[in-house]
């Protein structure tokens, strides 16, 4: 019973008060509301390519279609007549893309000259590069037609009849890539979920510093000796703040969750209790980890400088705000050694579409973390050892 | 004149002698800096990819050996999996980072005239799966072109150039990127990107702590000292003040030392022109503590709402994430951050000289706006009776 009133302490010293409540429960449910309002649509919406034809043949008209056939492209053709119109358009943010078609762009093909479409972006992004492979690979196959056209017609306007059947032709020998309805439903996984996923790691982590720095505090103001006097024994001691620190994250925990799950309807990809496992393992995982920290510093002004130089990159590197697959493989490797990784593993092959059964690796792997790093915290955070 | 170098000097040894400054103001930039920069450095490796290839006929044969082509090698890797369920299960399992099923009789479709269709099962990394799509779609368009051939031209293709034949001089369309550079960072690359964002972010950390010492001398109640000795307050703030003004120079070249020689980031041409935006950054920094701190009077609720500030600026800026669009980069414009790391950019480029004033010009309107309007609030944070 005493570590239930130590551990309640813990929590009301944390969050018991107006201001610990804001910073620890209501800021990290508001920053990630607006992560989710601002990032978890936007990926959705219809993206505008400007388009200027300047081609009277087949083959720019080949090319536009395959744009409009784009179900995440909105054509518009107004306004932009110029080279110099639809690149200022994309300068100034009108448009997401335009496409030029250059002037005698099939009468130039079928004399085997090599004219370029131009396709104007910011920076590369996802749904352009798309686009821009999209285009290559039509102008490619617009040249290879051309080509046929030109040695099998004598003058200009048979050469043009002829590209302009091989045109219409191709339309009826469209091979398309479909995905399966079976992929379809097990394929959740949204781009903003990484972020959502990875801010709401690095909340607890910092909620749990929190804590820990509170039983520092303890120990530096020698109140812990004074707890000592008190009819309760050494492991009670220090299990009342390991589950202070518990129920502490796991208040957090479900007031983010209940928001974006219950009032935003944000939805993970994950079943609530799964989601809530894993993440109560990395939980676990970062209490070890604050520990730990806590057990390398003898100042207790320290630690919250120590533990923002090890929770900042530790997120970075476990790809807590962007996929871990895009860093280089020297950087994946360096991840594994952070538990962030394999929270952020788990939930996302859970996403993917398999079962908890599935995950069971990175929840050990997350469990181990927990067991050593807490063994070690422990060991150095000792009620009965002083602090220097 | 000796009071204010006095003040000054003692007031960055105090600083600098402080462990945890040496881990923030040091050590933190540098790590993020080395982990930004190198997570987002462009390193193309192929896609793998499970293929099940259930038709034998005549196309099979042909697409199976684009798959083993070299050339294909170099974007994509397919491993041949003797069952569609097998490719799935590869793919959700992460063995594989895409799967693509070609179905039975699918030759005898695309002979006969008829729709076909590939299944295809989209891995979780979205850039692996368009590069795997990319490289399948080159695949059918030379399947398309060839029965569009074979049902145009009917017996006479097959003297006619091939899809294959074609001289590709020039990749199909071309590109043009008008927001600057080839990717999100613009000219710069990936690090030196972060290396100028971090700079910044961490200069305005080290001029807010100049306001944060002022505040803590009146918190201790060692103010009233500085009331006592025989020399103006406000000669003694401006001492402070330098110090930390001559920290955020040390500090800087630190940073932009290391970085160059450790990470090899390359900072342009001018590094006096370097200093004169860190200065002014340090400065505009000091401004606005100094403006947040007369209000809300204590250091803990300065330390925070600047560093909330401080991370906002930075995120609307693109320092967290390069890429922003749309209302989030045009609210960037209004930071101290985004001048500052524009003009950072444009200095490591060597870019146009007119354009650096520019920049390093609303940087300065900024810091003297702030340093002005903090001037006129550090009554209230120096008050000796607060």
């Amino acid at each position: 019973m005493p570590s239930l009133i130590i551990a309640g302490l813990i929590v009301r010293r944390t969050i018991g008060h107006p201001k610990g409540f804001i910073m620890l429960v209501l800021l990290p449910a508001l920053v990630l509301s607006i992560i989710i309002t601002l990032f978890g649509s936007s990926q959705d919406s219809p993206k505008t390519v400007a388009v200027w034809n300047a081609d009277q043949g087949p083959f720019g008209q080949m090319l536009i279609e395959q744009l409009a056939n784009e179900p995440s492209i909105v054509l518009s053709s107004e306004g932009e007549r110029s080279e110099e119109a639809l690149r200022k358009a994309v300068v100034e943010g009108q448009v997401d893309a335009a496409l030029y078609v250059p002037e005698n762009y099939t009468a130039s093909l079928l004399k085997g000259s090599q004219v370029q479409p131009k396709l104007y972006r910011q920076s590369v992004t996802l749904w352009n590069a798309a686009i821009e492979q999209r285009l290559a690979v039509e102008a490619e196959q617009s040249s290879a037609f051309a080509a046929m056209a030109a040695a099998s017609g004598k003058t200009v306007e048979d050469q043009l009849q002829q590209a302009e059947r091989l045109v219409k032709e191709q339309a009826k020998h469209r091979i398309s890539l479909t995905e399966p309805l079976q992929s379809l439903e097990s394929k959740k996984t949204k781009p903003s979920n990484v972020l959502v996923t990875g801010v709401i790691l690095l909340f607890i982590m910092l909620a749990i510093n929190q804590s820990v720095q509170i039983v520092m505090e303890d120990r530096t103001n020698r109140t812990m000796a004074r707890m000592y006097t008190a009819p309760v024994r050494k492991y009670e001691i220090a299990l009342g703040n390991f589950l202070g620190s518990m129920v502490l994250g796991t208040v957090q925990l479900l007031l983010v969750l209940g928001v974006t799950r219950g009032l935003l309807h944000y939805d993970y990809g994950v079943e609530f209790g799964a989601h809530f496992l894993v993440l109560e393992c990395f939980l676990l995982a970062a209490v070890g980890l604050s520990t730990a920290i806590a057990g390398l510093v003898r100042n207790t002004d320290h630690l919250p400088q120590l533990s923002t130089l090890v929770v900042t990159p530790t997120c970075m590197l476990g790809g807590c705000f962007w996929p871990i697959g895009m860093m280089p493989d020297f950087m994946q490797k360096l991840a594994n050694f952070v538990p962030q990784r394999w929270a952020m593993e788990a939930i996302d092959r859970m996403a993917f579409g398999s079962g908890l059964q599935d995950v069971m690796l990175p929840i050990g792997i997350l469990l181990l973390f927990a067991a050593v790093l807490l063994a070690f915290g422990v060991f150095i955070l000792q009620p009965n050892r002083s602090a220097s | 004149m000796y009071a204010w170098l006095t003040m000054a000097w003692f007031e960055l040894i105090r600083f600098v002698r402080m462990k945890s400054v040496i881990a923030l103001m040091f050590l933190l930039p540098l790590l993020l800096i080395f982990l930004l920069g190198n997570a987002f450095r462009e390193e193309m490796k192929p896609v793998k990819v499970a293929v099940h290839l259930a038709d034998e006929d005549a196309l099979g044969t042909m697409i199976r050996s684009y798959l083993q082509d070299k050339e294909t090698a170099d974007y994509m890797v397919a491993t041949e999996v003797s069952t569609e369920d097998e490719a799935r299960e590869q793919v959700r399992n992460g063995t594989a980072d895409f799967g693509v099923v070609i179905p039975t009789g699918f030759s005898a479709r695309v002979m006969a005239g008829d729709e076909a269709a590939w299944n295809v099962y989209p891995g979780r990394d979205d850039n692996r799966n368009i590069m795997a799509e990319s490289v399948l779609q080159r695949l059918l368009t030379q399947i398309e072109v060839r029965q569009t051939a074979a049902a145009v031209l009917g017996a006479n293709s097959a003297g006619l150039p091939q899809e294959n034949d074609v001289p590709r001089a020039l990749p199909g369309i071309k590109t043009e990127h008008v927001g600057g550079g080839k990717d999100p960072f613009g000219s710069v690359t990936a690090i030196q990107y972060y290396a100028g964002a971090y700079l910044i972010m961490f200069l305005l950390y080290s001029g807010m702590s100049g306001i944060l010492s002022l505040i803590n001398e009146r918190e201790l109640g060692t103010i009233g000292r500085l009331y006592g000795t025989p020399h103006p307050i406000w000669l003694l703030v401006l001492g402070k003040l330098t110090g930390f003004g001559l920290f955020a120079v040390l500090q800087a070249m630190a940073i932009i030392g290391f970085s160059w020689l450790v990470y090899g980031v390359q900072w342009g041409g001018s590094p006096f022109l370097m200093i004169l935006v860190c200065l002014l950054t340090s400065a505009s920094a000091v401004g606005l503590s100094a403006i947040i701190a007369s209000f809300v009077r204590t250091s803990k609720a300065t330390l925070n709402m600047f560093s909330v500030l401080t991370i906002f600026m930075t995120f609307l800026s693109g320092g967290m994430v390069a890429d922003l669009s749309g209302t989030i980069r045009r609210i960037g414009d209004f930071t101290i951050n985004h001048w500052a790391t524009v003009t950072i950019r444009r200095i490591m480029d060597n870019g146009d000289m007119d354009h650096i004033w520019q920049g390093i010009g609303v940087l300065a309107a900024i810091a003297a706006v702030l340093m002005f309007i903090g001037a006129m609030r550090l009554k209230k944070v120096v008050r000796l009776h607060a």
